[in-house]
């Protein structure tokens, strides 16, 4: 689904991505892990199309993101870090909007929008302005947008700040449903333990560069025997 | 006072840190700005001159009549300042992310009103003093005012400044204080309203019963100037400001003070009610507006709004989504609709104003001179209108854009739905304003055509010009639209649309002058001249207006976010 090749962005002197290959199938729940500042969210933005490569290709579903199509953005979608939304707008009127702008069935994004109001304890919110509602209701709303279309793949940059204990739970199993119905889920967070229980492969991105990547077990085998992904996390992004 | 300290320290630090990242700009961009400042400064400086000369070498009645043209400038300007203070005070004050901050900090809150006061001010008035500076020279030289007047200049400004922002904040705290921030909107706008009937009774009780009778220019003046008296009412303060800078320019020092004084005087006054209103509710205002309940609006499709947007339906249904947003997001948008208020209050007074003027004389050359302002007049608002409303609707997509970035439309198709959406307002508003006002002013067939024919090319080109330049030089950073037309590209904006417009109306204007005034023409190279106005006129619109688009696309599709 995802295929990237040989990725770098700079930003002015500053090198944020340097040099990233990586394959990511269709159905797969990848989730990128690295300290602050170490490029996973360059990378997730070059892969949603929001940011341009310096160099290197990033291809989703076979075409080049670049290409910026509108074939191309509807195959996916992106859960920012920080839910910007239109603050003037209330929830429902924003998640109406993405259903027009994304020209899926009226009937269907209406039900769904009900529906995913309804998953997240949203009804009484709906009709208001979403310059009222807390970071968690926006992140809400923001991962409903993002579901209401059915992308054939999500990329998300952690996803669960700002959430309550209930739709943590919720959105962990919302997105493992999502990867058995076949869709690719491109993730990243510092939670160590949400990697760990969501992820089938992860990759560790340090100062730019991809150090590890593969599943759990397979990158607990190449450290030390018993050690835990915090502390193999640790050993793989000290600083020199 | 507690804060006031490390409060001007960070101030001064921020401004510093903007300074060393304009140096990092390219010199290029840096000198072309500094270079269209002056230019602009050197335009108005000229216009003054030419304004108030004509004024000054009226025979006779000249010195008394640019004395008046001070009243009106000043009466003007001081009621103009407090009611653009009252909008930027209403969202400086209360709606700053940075206050949550500021307020959780060991800082007085009486310094932290100070600040956003000082903010409030200088948003509100810094065209003012840009503009003015060359208005006041241009006065001093006309009227050769000693040497002092020019060292009191700044003493001028920053106390002519201070009444108008001081007089708004006290409407403001106190709205806020006694209203509630809620109904503040309710409470301005029944304000606004209630200005309104006033200045229209008055205009029908004084002034258009008399004025309109008789035609002649110096009966006009005479007449219009007497029922001007309420403007030099002395307790009016933008007489006592008026009244010292006739003072000052003539030398008469101890008028030029007195005035001053009592100007002066009155803002301390004013300040000192706005310290105690500050400290007993400047904090407890900002926690009401904390503490009301989010209120809800009607579900989509239901209410009188989303009936009417309904039919935008007919809109394939991406464009359709995008423009409701946008309309939804600008009537619930104080700051925008309150300054769009303004621009149709304008041009009401202006169309209002302009069945006073004497026309049916049938003389030739006032007639031209008159449609050919009027043109002008309105050609020239509609500019400052795009830049103001159509420039910074790209920009203010700000911090959401991915959203636009990942759905399945293109950025050609979003900027190309600006500007078809916008086009079609500023066209019916520009052909209104037209037709109006030339069948107000009787105009000839001919011109008839002519101004409206080119009211539609200056809007294409206006539209066009705003919303590419808007995308070439996005500033997803700043969410006050004001702020983002002050920028290097809104000042590019504003500077091409005066050139463009300018240089379309003398196009047209210069062989119709010379044709039917000077009879220097003959009718044949009349209209071959008219011929090929029309076709540069209609390449240069095509210039102005598809080529910023173009580029702004491409700028779009390849930028990053």
């Amino acid at each position: 689904m995802i295929e990237i090749k040989e990725l770098s962005k700079r930003f002015g002197n500053t090198i944020a991505v340097d040099n990233i290959s990586l394959s990511i199938e269709a159905g797969e729940f990848f989730t990128m892990l690295g300290p602050n500042g170490a490029g996973k969210t360059t990378t997730l933005k070059v892969v949603a199309g929001l940011l341009n490569p310096t160099s290197g290709r990033v291809n989703v579903g076979g075409v080049d993101v670049t290409a910026k199509t509108a074939k191309t953005k509807g195959l996916m979608c992106f859960i920012p870090d920080i839910p910007f939304v239109y603050e003037k707008l209330t929830g429902r009127e924003f998640l109406y909007f993405i259903g027009e702008l994304y020209s899926i069935d009226k009937t269907y994004y209406r039900k769904d929008t009900e529906r995913l109001l309804e998953l997240f304890s949203m009804q009484d919110y709906g009709d208001q302005l979403m310059e009222g509602y807390s970071h968690g209701m926006r992140q809400k709303i923001v991962i409903s947008s993002a579901l209401l279309p059915s992308p054939k793949l999500i990329i998300i940059d952690e996803p669960m700040v700002g959430l309550d204990p209930k739709s943590i739970r919720l959105v962990k199993d919302m997105l493992k449903t999502k990867t058995k119905e076949g869709t690719t889920i491109l993730m990243s967070t510092h939670t160590l333990e949400l990697a760990e229980e969501v992820s089938d492969r992860i990759g560790i991105i340090h100062h730019g560069k991809l150090v590890a990547q593969g599943s759990i077990d397979e990158i607990k085998e190449k450290a030390e025997k018993n050690e835990k992904l915090e502390d193999i996390f640790l050993k793989m992004t000290a600083e020199a | 006072m507690q804060g006031s300290h490390a409060l001007t320290a960070a101030q001064l630090r921020i401004f510093k840190n903007h300074i060393e990242k304009i140096k990092q700009e390219p010199k290029l961009k840096t000198v072309f700005i500094a270079s269209m400042a002056t230019l602009f400064w050197v335009f108005s400086f000229v216009l003054f001159n030419k304004g108030l000369s004509f004024f000054f070498e009226i025979p006779v009645i000249g010195p008394a009549l640019m004395d008046e043209a001070i009243y009106i400038f000043f009466a003007v300007l001081f009621i103009m300042l407090t009611l653009s203070s009252i909008v930027v005070c209403y969202t400086t004050f209360y709606r700053p992310k940075e206050l949550e901050f500021l307020f959780s900090k060991p800082i007085n809150h009486k310094v932290i009103f100070l600040y956003r006061f000082i903010q409030s001010s200088i948003f509100s008035s810094w065209a003012f003093l840009f503009l003015g500076l060359p208005f006041f020279i241009v006065y001093a030289s006309i009227k050769t005012a000693p040497f002092w007047f020019y060292l009191a200049l700044p003493f001028y400004f920053a106390v002519f400044v201070l009444l108008p922002t001081a007089l708004s904040s006290i409407i403001i705290l106190t709205a806020v204080r006694f209203v509630s921030y809620r109904r503040i909107k309710h409470f301005l706008f029944t304000a606004a309203a209630a200005g309104v009937i006033f200045l229209y009774w008055y205009y029908h009780s004084h002034l258009s019963a008399s004025v309109l009778p008789r035609v002649d220019i110096g009966y006009f003046f005479e007449t219009f100037l007497s029922h001007l008296k309420i403007l030099k009412h002395p307790f009016f303060p933008g007489y006592w400001m008026a009244k010292s800078v006739i003072g000052a320019g003539t030398g008469n020092a101890s008028e030029a003070a007195v005035y001053f004084t009592g100007f002066f005087a009155t803002s301390l006054v004013a300040m000192q009610a706005n310290w105690l209103l500050a400290e007993n509710g400047f904090y407890r205002g900002w926690l009401a507006t904390k503490s009301g309940s989010n209120k809800k609006t009607h579900p989509p499709e239901k209410g009188i709004l989303n009936r009417i947007l309904l039919i935008l339906t007919i809109l394939p249904r991406p464009a359709a989504a995008l423009v409701i947003k946008d309309i939804k997001i600008f009537i619930r948008d104080f700051s925008q609709w309150s300054q769009f208020m303004i621009y149709i209050a304008i041009l009401g007074i202006y169309i209002f104003n302009l069945r006073n003027i004497p026309m049916s004389q049938g003389n030739p050359y006032w007639m031209l001179i008159v449609t050919f302002l009027n043109l002008s007049a309105t050609a020239l608002v509609l500019a400052g209108f795009t830049v103001r409303f159509l420039y910074p609707l790209i920009s203010l997509e700000g911090a959401k854009i991915w959203i636009l970035g990942l759905a399945p439309v293109t950025f050609r198709g979003i900027i190309l739905q600006k500007f078809a959406t916008n086009l079609i307002v500023i066209v019916f508003v520009s052909e209104f304003l037209m037709i109006s006002t030339n069948f107000m002013l009787r105009t000839s067939t001919m011109l008839f055509y002519t101004s409206c024919g080119l009211a539609f090319l200056i809007s294409t080109g206006l539209v066009g010009l705003s919303v590419g330049l808007g995308s070439i030089y996005p500033n997803f950073k700043e969410d006050n639209p004001s702020k983002i037309v002050s920028g290097f590209g809104g000042t590019l904006n504003f500077v091409t649309a005066l050139v463009y417009v300018l240089l379309l109306i003398l196009l047209f204007a210069l062989p119709t002058f010379n044709y039917e005034i000077r009879q220097s023409l003959t009718k044949g190279m009349y209209y071959l001249l008219i011929s090929c106005a029309w076709i540069i006129a209609v390449v240069m619109s095509a210039a102005t207006g598809i080529l910023p688009l173009i580029i702004g696309c491409r700028k779009l599709e390849r930028g990053d976010f």
